[in-house]
């Protein structure tokens, strides 16, 4: 067991340090775990597994989005939008840097996924900033750690998944995640306030200040936001309208923002062979991914490691309190190698009998458990979120990891608080029944 | 040896928690010769990837929902045929006719059938009450499949397809009206967030079979083959016993949320038998010469009874 | 680096865009058309219940070739991704040979892959391996396109391999990262 997680680690992390491309690495150290520790044929893992992670109807949000994302970029709406939000945000320490925050808020409640998040509103947000000269680190820190809210804010494809495999009510667990949303949210946008205030005003790095505005122009200059409402609207409006599953919304989230870029006077030809192309190379690298990290979770599964580790914490006979503790150290180590739903299908195949002998609630320990996945998207080295982040800037891994630890150990302090407070969670589905 | 035994369906089913059982039977049996690890909820591999991946010998063993395989052979699609076997008893004949076909076919593939256990009976689930045919009529009615498409569009119904994570998102937001499966797949779905009532129209069982691959069991010596095989014959019986007490159990569940059980009668109960009798037809003669075979044998056995 | 089959590779990103749109189409149809019931309902006729079967299905599998059509084509743009901190600071003469093994490995997976990928391909073949759904599309078409995809990355590895071995041989010193040499991305 020993010699197998050290192997795995080494052998990935000196391909990821060689500049072997990420898929490629994962690829690479699931077939050598499989060749040197499982007792089984690498080849036809490797066919089935890769076949089986390319395709499926949830993955298709994912390039619709990312499509979105591009044609936004390109639509002249994220000026507007800064510029809407400029004067209002002038007052508040931080500025414009809230809008990755709220941005991701916005459209986590439109899309399921953080990698999908990630990339619209950062396609959208990033540039801009830089333009206004904010401090870059930061900017990329809000958005890697605000756009996980993708999974925990309604709908999300994690909570689907594990109420599918628990046999948990999927409408609660929606609701469930609302609270816990809003809190990492305001957490998210005190830790920008009060960086902004220490350290960022005194280093010129949180913006400059927006000429001041009367009142009455600051309104009209909002009827800028109208595009970017109608569009959250719409697609939001298409889910609950009862008009469109929350996949098919990523599609309808295409047509409206070419709709809304034609009005705004920036759509033709050029603009969307550059969006669609733009997207397309988004999407594979994403998807060359995802195919790789489901390679490696399964190889690693061939080989049992993952389920003796679980069943070592087994063993541990801890209290319910230790138990959450070890369960969190546990899951963020393996959070580094295995994507979200090969954890979430990890924990509830091996740890659940544990969790209800504990007497967890279910539906606490499925948003507990959405989070500790989204914390599994900005580690490295596989975190998804990063990825995109990297596509995006082209910044290193590194680099991107150092600014979103700040949130990151945020993400730990909403867990405790959840913990203290599990009403957070509970609280709207009890008044649902 | 060590095997890999993937299922779809989560720990907290009763199919789950049956073929871990089975696991430990044969791990006892054979004094941890043989040790079959059970990878639950689709972790190891997914739904549609089972059955390939069992012929492949990536993993040695699998369970899937028989009529998935449907698109294969109009065969698969016998437990799925509204008003052909709706009790336990009927649908035991049918699985005892239907299984040396079925074990052939997998035969064909360099698989094994081991059992097969039934999920409770098909039922519609509504948020209103269910009293007359007529009240299909531009409902839009959940259909996972092209047998269930077809009966709901005999009932005058609009049948559409929504995958089973959507479903709570369809109801509550309108895409969907009404839904079939069963009492325990409604319990497990937590249904009475989204409907209100559950008419018991025992339309079909439907069963999940779990197999092996032949070439992983050639290899065993005669006495493990042995254990495997009486255990998994003691999971049949016992699984066939655990279905019964998970209808009931779910059954109250539902009752216990405020869900409303009726049984259709009179004018509804007919209609529903004459829109699963053409559905019947329709499929003898897709399928052709076994299916005669198949049918002739479950009389018989039924008659026997 | 100019790359000899970079038509081709563009030629695969056009099925992958196809693919794409033709997923964003059937299913904003699917949408448009419960618009057009709900809106009979509001005006109080019975809705029409049209329904394209088997959106979900195709979608599915249009996936495979809206992601993977453009591999070759997405590794020429420089956007597959890589930890670039370490190699980024070595000296031409030992970058070039680092680039050769990374090559290297990623070709021979790919080759691997191809090769797992084609042998998935027969064996739907041989069992007449059809989807699940309401289509029952055949499985061997969507995997053939999984094969092209991950073919033609074989061929762009290959290339750069080739140019990168005659750098490492001819001029070590002048190499330089290919998406350092031209801003085409
Ligand atoms: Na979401
Ligand atoms: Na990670």
């Amino acid at each position: 067991m020993l010699t197998l997680s050290l192997v795995t680690i080494l052998v990935l992390a000196l391909l990821l340090g060689g500049g072997v491309w990420i898929a490629f690495a994962l690829l690479g150290t699931g077939w050598i775990a499989l060749t040197f520790f499982g007792s089984f044929e690498p080849g036809p893992i490797l066919a089935s597994d890769f076949w089986g992670a390319s395709y499926g109807w949830d993955l298709t949000a994912l390039p619709m989005f990312v499509w979105m994302g591009e044609i936004l970029f390109r639509s002249g709406l994220a000026d507007n939008m800064f510029r809407a939000l400029a004067p209002w945000l002038n007052r508040l320490p931080g500025r414009l840097l809230h809008s990755n925050i709220i941005g991701s808020g916005l459209f986590a409640a439109v899309c399921g996924s953080s990698a999908a998040t990630c990339a619209t509103v950062g396609k959208m947000t990033l540039p801009e900033l830089e333009r206004r000269g904010y401090d870059g680190n930061l900017a990329i820190g809000t958005l890697a750690s605000a756009s996980t809210l993708g999974l925990l804010i309604p709908p999300s494809i994690m909570m689907i998944v594990y109420g599918v495999v628990t046999e948990q009510s999927i409408s609660r667990l929606f609701i469930a995640g609302i609270l816990p949303g809003l809190l990492l949210l305001g957490l998210f946008m005190t830790y920008l306030i009060v960086w902004s205030l220490l350290v960022g005003a005194r280093q010129g790095r949180a913006g400059q200040a927006e000429s001041r505005m009367p009142m009455l122009s600051k309104i009209r200059n909002s009827a800028q936001l109208i595009p970017l409402l109608v569009l959250i609207g719409g697609i939001l409006g298409s889910i609950y309208g009862g008009l469109a599953s929350p996949t098919e919304a990523a599609a309808v989230g295409v047509v409206l923002s070419m709709l809304i870029a034609r009005g705004n006077g920036h759509f033709n030809k050029t603009i969307f062979l550059d969006s669609l192309f733009a997207a397309l190379r988004t999407a594979c690298m994403i998807a060359f991914i995802i195919a790789g990290a489901s390679f490696l979770s399964s190889a690693l599964s061939f080989t049992q490691l993952p389920m003796q580790l679980a069943n070592a914490i087994t063993e541990m006979g801890l209290s319910p309190t230790m138990l959450l503790v070890v369960l969190t150290l546990f899951l963020l180590v393996l959070g580094c190698f295995l994507d979200g739903i090969s954890l979430i299908l990890l924990v509830t195949s091996i740890i659940m009998p544990l969790i209800e002998g504990a007497g967890i609630d279910l539906i606490w320990f499925g948003i507990y458990l959405v989070i500790v996945v989204e914390m599994s998207q900005i580690t490295p080295p596989v975190g998804f979120n990063l990825f995109v982040i990297q596509g995006l800037t082209g910044k290193d891994i590194i680099t991107i990891t150092r600014a979103t630890l700040p949130f990151f150990l945020l993400m730990i302090l909403a867990v405790v608080l959840l913990h203290l407070f599990p009403e957070i969670v509970l609280y709207l589905p009890q008044a649902m029944n | 040896a060590q095997w890999n035994l993937a299922t779809p369906y989560g720990d907290a089913s009763f199919h789950t928690q049956n073929t871990k059982q089975f696991a430990e039977d044969v791990a006892d049996a054979t004094d941890g010769e043989l040790d079959i690890s059970v990878h639950s909820g689709g972790s190891l591999i997914a739904h549609s990837e089972i059955k390939p991946s069992v012929r492949r010998g990536t993993v040695q063993a699998g369970e899937v929902f028989l009529s998935s395989l449907s698109n294969e052979s109009p065969i698969y699609e016998v437990d799925t045929l509204p008003g052909l076997a709706g009790s336990y008893e009927d649908a035991y004949d049918l699985w005892q006719a239907s299984k040396p076909i079925i074990t052939q076919m997998f035969a064909d593939e360099g698989l094994m059938p081991l059992y097969a256990v039934p999920w409770p009976a098909q039922g519609i689930y509504t948020d209103f009450e269910l009293t007359d045919a007529s009240q299909f009529e531009g409902l839009r009615v959940r259909a996972p499949n092209i047998n269930t498409q077809r009966f709901v569009e005999n009932l005058g119904g609009m049948p559409t397809e929504t995958e089973e994570a959507d479903i709570p998102t369809a109801f509550s937001t309108g895409r969907v009206d009404a839904m079939i499966t069963s009492v325990s797949t409604g319990k497990s779905m937590s249904a009475w967030d989204y409907v209100s009532h559950y008419s018991d129209a025992n339309l079909w069982l439907p069963k999940n079979i779990v197999f092996i691959n032949k070439r992983a069991f050639d290899q065993l010596d005669d006495k493990t083959q042995q254990a495997v095989l009486d255990a998994a014959a003691e999971a049949e019986r016992r699984g066939w016993q655990a279905s019964r007490e998970d209808s009931a159990e779910s059954a109250k569940a539902l009752k216990e949320h405020d869900i409303t059980i009726s049984k259709p009668s009179g004018q509804l109960a007919e209609d529903l038998e004459s829109a699963g009798d053409s559905l019947f037809e329709n499929w003898q003669e897709r399928a052709g010469d076994q299916a005669k075979t198949l049918i002739d044998r479950y009389r018989e056995r039924q008659a026997d009874d | 680096m100019t790359y000899r089959l970079d038509r081709l590779y563009r030629l695969g990103a056009w099925g992958a865009a196809a693919c794409m749109l033709t997923i964003c189409a059937i299913v904003t149809f699917q949408v448009l058309l419960r618009c057009l019931d709900a809106l009979l309902l509001l005006v109080g006729n019975a809705r029409l219940g049209l329904e394209i079967p088997g959106v979900s299905e195709m979608a599915a599998y249009l996936l495979v070739g809206a992601t993977f059509l453009s591999m070759a084509y997405t590794f020429t743009h420089y956007a597959h991704i890589r930890v670039t901190l370490v190699i980024s600071r070595l000296p031409p003469r030992a970058r070039v040979w680092v680039e050769t093994l990374c090559l290297l490995v990623s070709l021979a997976l790919s080759v691997l892959l191809t090769w797992e990928l084609v042998g998935l391909v027969r064996e739907s073949l041989e069992y007449n391996d059809v989807s699940s759904g309401l289509l029952a599309i055949p499985l061997w078409i969507p995997q053939s396109v999984l094969v092209v995809g991950i073919a033609l990355m074989c061929m762009a590895l290959l290339e750069t391999l080739l140019g990168t071995l005659r750098t490492a041989f001819t001029a070590p010193a002048s190499y330089v990262a290919p998406e350092l040499q031209d801003g085409d991305s």
